[in-house]
């Protein structure tokens, strides 16, 4: 069923030209991931981690928000058990991800899904997602996944490893809107991908309910804003495909 | 040893999410609704992501304002993004608008 839209006349991509066609969707990410990842780097030592942890911490968890909060409870002396569980909380969004790319990697094999779900970030996500739809992602799809993750992956280490070793000589990057490209490419995405109306009521729902929700600790409001977003979007479809029917009739 | 045990509890809840769907379901066929859900999913993710950066990007109060580089770079790039289905160029004046509103606000 993932195959139905795929363009005939295109031929597929040999394994390593998937890979490198992956590593460079992400080259544009790269912006905001270098200044992050040195930002993580010197956060981590000044919130009073060893060097080790810092990287151990960085390179286990692969997420940005996880690493930048967790260095934050583990500063302030948080319990253990409710560090974990913000982890957990924290990566509810990941769960919408996964489920989403169920469809399309049927055939990618077990061993590879593990590698493909540790990779699995936000940039990655929404990249890959899009060119599953558009039928642009077909054969060795997992090798896609490798290229855009370890590039990424490779890229924050280093990065962090770097901010590590510069310590309290980089300035203080807060406040210098380096967060802003990747909010810029997220919107780029939305306003690209924007279809139809029931698309755009999904949109406001969710703005509205995340706005809303905004007090709600561990960012659940994005997780619950996420569900309210999907379930208009559908119910609008099941809206509308009702009335074509009547009109029908 | 502690912070060692404690590091990998937290790479293993970071993982599982992301891992156990594809694990557990991606060899069944998925039910009409749970794919038309699924469909409006990432939109609304991207939306619940970026309406606080750009709304209240301080992260205190909503910030309405023209002086809010965020609201304007945020805004310019949505309005581009209609228009030219370019990304990499859509991204890049967006990225352009909010620097300059930055660098005029002070």
């Amino acid at each position: 069923m993932t195959t139905t839209n795929t363009p005939q006349a295109v031929t597929p991509l040999t394994p390593g030209q998937q890979y490198l066609a992956g590593a460079r969707s992400m080259v544009p990410f790269l912006a905001s991931a270098i200044p992050m990842g040195i930002a993580g780097g010197v956060l981590g030592l000044s919130s009073g981690l060893s060097g080790w942890a810092t990287l151990g911490l960085a390179m286990a968890v692969n997420s940005g928000t996880a690493q930048f909060v967790g260095f934050a409870l583990i500063a302030g002396g948080t319990d253990w058990a409710a560090i974990i569980l913000t982890t957990l909380i924290l990566g509810l969004r990941m769960l919408l991800y996964s489920t989403i790319l169920i469809p399309y990697i049927k055939e990618v094999p077990q061993r590879w899904r593990v590698l493909l779900g540790f990779g699995l970030i936000d940039e990655v996500f929404f990249v890959a997602i899009e060119r599953l739809r558009k039928g642009e992602l077909t054969h060795n799809k997992h090798m896609f996944f490798l290229g855009a993750s370890s590039l990424l992956y490779v890229t924050w280490m280093l990065c962090t490893a770097i901010g590590m070793s510069l310590g309290s000589a980089v300035p203080d990057v807060r406040g210098l809107g380096l967060d802003f490209p990747v909010t810029a490419m997220f919107i780029a995405m939305l306003a690209i991908g924007l279809a139809n109306w029931r698309v755009a009521a999904a949109i406001c729902a969710a703005g509205v309910t995340v706005m809303l929700a905004r007090d709600l600790p561990y960012n659940l409001g994005v997780v619950l804003a996420a569900v309210v977003g999907a379930v208009v979007g559908a119910a609008c479809e099941y809206a509308a495909k009702t009335r074509t029917k009547e009109i029908a009739r | 040893m502690s912070m060692a045990l404690l590091i990998l509890g937290m790479g293993l809840c970071s993982f599982l999410p992301r891992y156990l769907p594809l694990a557990l379901f991606a060899d069944r066929e998925m039910p009409p609704l749970a794919e038309t859900l699924l469909r409006y999913t990432p939109p609304a993710v991207l939306a619940a992501l970026v309406f606080p950066a750009v709304l209240a990007p301080s992260g205190d109060g909503v910030e309405l304002t023209l002086t809010n580089p965020y609201l304007i770079g945020g805004a310019v790039t949505f309005a581009v993004g209609l228009v030219s289905k370019r990304f990499l160029l859509v991204t890049a004046v967006g990225i352009a608008a909010f620097y300059l509103s930055r660098w005029l606000v002070g």
